[in-house]
């Protein structure tokens, strides 16, 4: 178990647990991003946040600050 | 009209290009999240009893967010004769997630697979026949850019009788389980392989995004917009205006000729005639400018834009989603201040809608244009250092007000889907050319002949009547007078310039029109190149047009805080015009050397103050000290 923020850039893992509020956890599934999907950290932005992952064949920026609360397992 | 067709979907799967195909309108499209904020009807262009609605983009319609409600409220009011939920083909996982969701509208349903060409072209199998089963619903794949299908899908809407059904009948009581369904059968209703475009998105990403080169790229683009917008416009522009100077010598000629009075040919050739080409002068500049825009925004390079300069706006309070109404903004305020709809943080919407008015619009581009062919020698820099001052200004006005509490924003929500990038239609990029010329010509018929005419009057007639000529008498010296001791510390007090700046509230272009109307010889008004330049920063900064006013009105909902908004972008344009007026004082004497000090003295201990005012020991972003949720995050 890891944060999604410290996965390695091109890894893949499955996403276990969503701990951030319930506001931004909602957005965040409707999106695609439920637990158990398998996501891949594609970049950092230049400045090092957000990050772009890869999930159900699209491409999403989320902060390091939500991808800090996101527990993640390596594949 | 007798019948209506909804179309709805997720953000970006083609809505409105279905919408323009449908009704041969030309509505503003772009290859990112969020483009349509509000919905709007139009008719079938090949059957007018028929009404298309379309819908603004919604991920679900379940999470009680404004936009959701406000669709809600619509199918709730008027409901369709027919919903057309629109999939992106490519992206068809994610989508299919409203479409589950729409199942509880039980409405008359038909879903429409868009990008149905580039699934062919890539060798992708789409199963129609498996997914309109599971949905109990007819399933059109359809091209809407190419318009392939389309003509099908309406005549489909219009028969269909059937709402949607929950597949393999299943429950959908989370997200996740609604995620579950999909899951369970799209392998069998898509061969999903990568596409071309998709390759070649993650390729030209590595470069766009890159660590080192991503953000001198973006500055490259930029000033590269500004560079094409200056010169080719400019040049085009320069024919424009000669071509006017010939018409009016003619017209003038055969009023002469005729033997009609001195007044009509000064009102005719002198005021209107002169305005109006001083303004179309700037039209292939404001064009150029819209191509380059339409291209960032339909490559989906405006969508990168927001990603690497997230990090930077948020230690200003704002949120890569607010930079999206400012890139819009980079046409048209009135259309930025649209977008900032999609923000759903009330204190950063607010906030967005208090900067975005900063950045240099098409018609304020036209006015750096004409100032820095006057005074700098026509330097495209001059023109792009604009665009970089209203960024700087935006990180530094969003910082002040992020110290007031109606600003405070929650910091970290932030998701932006990365579109794939695609070659911009000619379509598209010419729809927007359209409109636009269009949107000028309104505007020349208007406000510029209005402007030109209101001029003319004020400036040959005064409180004795007539003035003959002499400016002293008119009523438009007595007004410039009037206000022009504001504008003395800017390094502009002079009525001519004055007269400019009250003009430039109708529309920005009216700015050098007045100048161009007042003043045979515009370089003496300003003594220098840094007091041109500070009035060009208080064009800039200072409150937008009555139209983006009104547009920033219904956004505020709240005639307080639209005050609050002028006044602040009142002080913003001053403030910034008088620093830029004093470094070019500070440069020529001593006095303003001193000056200068004195209130460098007073502004760092002002933010001294603020600074140590109650602040949270741990993370010093906000004054709740213990009490606030993120401390313990700081300080471990």
């Amino acid at each position: 178990m890891m944060k999604l923020s410290e996965a390695n850039i091109g890894s893949r893992c499955k996403i276990i647990k969503i701990d951030v509020d319930k506001y931004v956890k909602t957005r965040l599934e409707i999106i695609g991003l439920t637990e158990g999907v398998t996501v891949k950290l594609v970049r950092r932005a230049p400045l090092g946040d957000p990050i772009e992952i890869n999930l159900r064949g699209f491409y999403l920026a989320i902060r390091n600050s939500d991808a800090d609360k996101i527990q993640v397992e390596s594949l | 009209v007798n019948d209506t067709i909804a179309l709805i979907g997720n953000p970006n799967c083609g809505k409105t290009t279905l919408f323009n195909t449908l009704t041969g309108t030309y509505r503003k499209t772009g290859n990112w999240t969020g483009v349509t904020t509000e919905s709007k009807d139009g008719l079938y262009k090949k059957d007018k009893r028929i009404k298309i609605t379309d819908l603004p983009g919604l991920y679900s319609l379940n999470t009680k967010s404004d936009d959701e409600m406000a669709v809600l409220k619509y199918l709730k009011q008027t409901p369709p004769k027919a919903v057309i939920n629109v999939l992106d083909g490519t992206n068809l996982e994610r989508n299919l997630y409203l479409t589950l969701e729409l199942v509880s509208l039980n409405l008359p349903t038909v879903i429409a697979v868009n990008m149905y060409d580039e699934l062919l072209n890539n060798g992708i199998k789409l199963n129609v026949k498996k997914l309109s089963e599971l949905f109990n619903v007819p399933v059109v794949p359809i091209s809407a850019l190419k318009g392939l299908n389309v003509d099908k899908l309406i005549s489909v809407a219009m028969r269909i009788t059937e709402p949607l059904k929950l597949p393999n009948n299943g429950s959908k009581q989370t997200i996740g389980n609604g995620y579950a369904i999909i899951e369970s059968f799209i392998g069998e209703v898509l061969t999903k392989t990568t596409t071309r475009a998709e390759r070649f998105t993650l390729k030209a990403d590595a470069y766009l995004t890159h660590k080192y080169l991503g953000v001198p790229i973006f500055f490259l683009i930029t000033a590269l917009t500004y560079f094409l917008s200056m010169k080719i416009g400019g040049a085009i522009g320069e024919v424009i205006e000669k071509g006017f100077i010939v018409i009016s010598k003619a017209l003038e000629k055969s009023l002469i000729d005729k033997g009609a009075p001195t007044w009509m040919i000064s009102l005719s050739c002198g005021a209107i005639l002169k305005g109006i080409g001083t303004v179309t002068a700037f039209l292939p500049q404001i064009l150029v400018l819209f191509i380059c825009m339409a291209i960032i925004e339909q490559s989906g390079y405006a969508a990168r834009i927001a990603f690497i300069l997230d990090r930077f706006f948020r230690s200003f309070g704002l949120s890569g989603k607010s930079f999206i109404p400012m890139i819009v903004s980079c046409g048209c305020t009135v259309t930025g201040l649209m977008a900032t709809r999609t923000i759903e943080n009330k204190n950063e919407r607010r906030m967005t809608v208090f900067l975005a008015p900063f950045m240099p619009c098409g018609a304020k581009t036209a006015v750096f244009g004409w100032f820095s062919y006057e005074f700098f020698g026509g330097s495209a820099l001059v023109a792009a250092s604009m665009y970089f001052l209203a960024l700087i200004s935006v990180a530094i006005f969003g910082s002040i007000l992020k110290k007031f509490k109606a600003f405070k924003t929650n910091d970290g929500y932030f998701i932006l889907e990365m579109p794939t990038l695609r070659t911009p239609s000619i379509k598209d990029v010419i729809s927007t050319l359209v409109e636009k010329v269009k949107d000028f010509i309104f505007k020349v018929g208007s406000i510029v002949i209005l402007v030109s005419a209101a001029l003319w009057l004020l400036e040959n007639f005064g409180f004795n009547g007539y003035t003959h000529g002499r400016t002293e008498d008119s009523f438009l010296f007595c007004i410039g007078n009037a206000v022009k001791f504001v504008f003395y510390p800017l390094g502009f007090g002079n009525w001519q310039a004055s007269v400019s700046v009250l003009t430039g509230i109708f529309a920005k272009e009216a700015v050098v029109e007045t100048i161009c109307q007042v003043s045979a010889y515009p370089q003496t008004l300003f003594y220098n190149k840094f007091s041109a330049y500070a009035f060009m920063a208080f064009v800039l900064l200072s409150p937008p047009c009555i139209a983006a006013i009104s547009t920033a009105k219904t956004e505020l909902a709240s005639k307080k805080w639209l005050l609050c908004m002028l006044m602040f972008q009142f002080l913003a344009g001053y403030s910034v015009a008088f620093i830029i007026n004093a470094v070019g004082i500070l440069l020529n004497n001593v006095i303003g050397l001193i000056l200068l000090l004195i209130l460098g003295i007073i502004a760092s201990s002002i933010k001294f103050v603020i600074k140590t005012k109650g602040k949270c020991v741990s993370c010093r972003a906000c004054s709740r000290g213990e009490k606030c949720q993120n401390a313990k995050r700081f300080t471990t």
